[in-house]
């Protein structure tokens, strides 16, 4: 059971020092970051371990949280991601499509399509009204029931609070950032050629999406799939730490939940950088 | 003499690594059977002192054993391990604000036996009635009152049937009713429990005040920055001249 000493392990690290003389301004905010970095990569690391050697306990309580999870930050935010791809789709797809169209490059359709929305915007904007509806509000709860001692009291109660918290929220999330990118682009690209249609786009149906399914490479599909798998890992790994990871007063929730939302949006972009190269190699 | 179940050998504890301890230099064993009250002044350590006993925090010097070993750390032994203490947090018990009293006594049963936690719900119910919880059952925690509360919190530790039972201010928050059903718990348990198959459970409770204990307890100690002391049963602490033990006594009657 690694979980259950390991937390202890990370909430202990607040509490080591080097040892060296005071540092500087620019030296302590260094180290600062270190220390919270390190603490933040021991945490997933910590929580991910705990998720696979756990993965067979008691499942008939933790997988009805995993299904809670998965339908509060999936079908629950439906409306609103199914909103944001119309408006996409409008704003953007049906747009592009018309204004390639009359300058004659209606060839480009399908590769900037699947560039902007499927590739890049469709995990992103998915991650990012995850985070905002479900990651904030789970950094709350979590941060109360740290404060309220509850996490100790799961501890006392030989309750792994890394399997009982921690997993069914990154499965979770993970789960639902894959259906609602899934979802966002399927809306947009529709809603798109809707928009475009109704603009006087002389191009049917099946060869819009035929331009579109041309410009896609196989290897789209298992990057899309890892990429909102990451974010929506990350995602949950971050709202976790911020939550429960380390001592909370009630009053540091708000600070908590801010700094999540900034942590979750940073990473994100810079998880999205990483995708490129692969993107532009394969 | 029954087994020791915990042993504190010049065990010192306290809030932090950097300040004086609130209890330092406790040699201390409780055995099976036992029914200890630990008593003290306000913020004199006892709640400190019981999680240190429960496993719950480290101490800061000095070893402690359960069951003749250390606590196990990493594996799944800690987990049964874990099963064998219970504690009851001060306050409202630290019950989880998003279940209801039943969910609460019964979700550590459905977690450590794999259950659904509806059938969990089913295995707790005399637990529940034991507690005389019943009209509280489907409330969540935050509508509860104190006393409500700390009994919840009392038979969510008692789902697991532990070996020994930390109970942290019990009559804390509760009104004469509550206290008099609490106090008949306790001295059930002590004695013999149905939902523990009639077996004595061995308990350590914390107490601002001792006269309400003085029929439940077997062993007394007080808790205190200047030394801990421990009688051996009721008559040593009443015909004690410890200064502590005088105060504490005097404050009972004043109230």
């Amino acid at each position: 059971l690694p979980g259950l000493a390991a937390f202890h392990s990370v909430v202990a690290m607040d509490t080591t020092t080097l040892g060296l003389p005071a540092p500087g301004f620019v030296a302590s905010k260094v180290y600062g970051l270190w220390s919270s970095l390190r603490r933040a990569v021991a945490f997933g690391l910590i929580a991910l371990g705990a998720m696979v050697v756990q993965r067979r306990k008691a499942r008939a309580v933790v997988g009805p949280l995993v299904v809670e999870e998965v339908f509060r930050a999936g079908p629950r935010l439906a409306p609103i991601v199914g909103f944001l791809g119309a408006a996409l789709g409008v704003l953007f797809v049906g747009q592009t499509a018309a204004l390639l169209d009359s300058v004659g490059a209606s060839n480009l359709t399908g590769p900037l399509l699947v560039t902007v929305v499927i590739r890049e915007l469709g995990p992103l904007v998915s991650g990012l009204v995850v985070l905002a509806r479900v990651g904030a509000s789970s950094v709350i709860e979590l941060g109360a029931a740290r404060a309220m001692g509850e996490v100790e009291a799961l501890e006392a109660l030989g309750i792994d609070p890394i399997h009982y918290l921690v997993t069914p929220k990154v499965i979770g999330f993970t789960l639902a950032v894959g259906c609602l990118t899934t979802y966002f682009i399927v809306i947009a690209i529709l809603s798109g050629y809707a928009f475009a249609f109704t603009r006087g786009l002389p191009v049917t149906f099946e060869a819009f999406v035929g331009e579109i399914a041309r410009a896609l490479d196989w290897i789209d599909f298992p990057l899309l799939m890892i990429k909102t798998a990451v974010f929506g890992a990350f995602t949950g790994l971050v709202v976790c730490y911020h939550g429960i990871a380390r001592p909370i007063r009630l009053e540091a929730i708000g600070g908590a939940t801010a700094g999540t939302v900034a942590t979750c949006v940073v990473g994100c972009l810079l998880i999205d950088g990483c995708f490129i190269p692969l993107y532009l190699l394969l | 003499v029954s087994a020791p179940i915990v042993e504190f050998f010049a065990v010192s504890v306290g809030n932090s690594r950097h300040g004086a301890p609130l209890v330092p230099d406790i040699d201390w064993s409780v055995h099976e059977g036992d029914c200890w009250v630990v008593t003290g002044s306000q913020e004199s350590g006892k709640s400190t002192l019981l999680q240190t006993a429960a496993g719950l925090r480290a101490p800061l010097s000095g070893q402690i054993l359960w069951w003749g070993d250390p606590a196990p750390a990493g594996d799944a032994r800690a987990v049964a391990w874990r099963r064998r203490i219970g504690m009851v947090f001060d306050g409202e018990g630290r019950l989880f604000r998003s279940m209801s009293v039943a969910e609460n006594i019964a979700l550590p049963l459905a977690y450590h036996e794999n259950i659904p936690l509806a059938a969990a719900l089913e295995k707790v119910k005399p637990l529940i009635a034991a507690c005389h919880l019943e009209s509280e059952a489907g409330r969540m925690p935050g509508r509860l009152n104190r006393g409500a509360a700390r009994m919840a919190a009392i038979a969510r530790a008692m789902a697991l049937k532990p070996e020994i039972l930390f109970i942290d201010d019990p009559f804390a928050g509760a009104d004469p009713v509550q206290s008099r059903i609490c106090r008949r718990l306790i001295g059930d348990l002590a004695k013999g429990h149905p939902w523990f198959g009639g077996r004595p459970l061995t308990l350590v409770l914390s107490a601002a005040s001792i006269r309400p204990w003085i029929e439940i307890g077997r062993q007394f100690a007080v808790a205190r920055a200047a030394g801990w002391r421990t009688f051996a049963d009721p008559d040593e602490l009443m015909t004690s001249e410890d200064t502590t033990v005088h105060k504490l006594f005097s404050m009972d009657s004043d109230d």
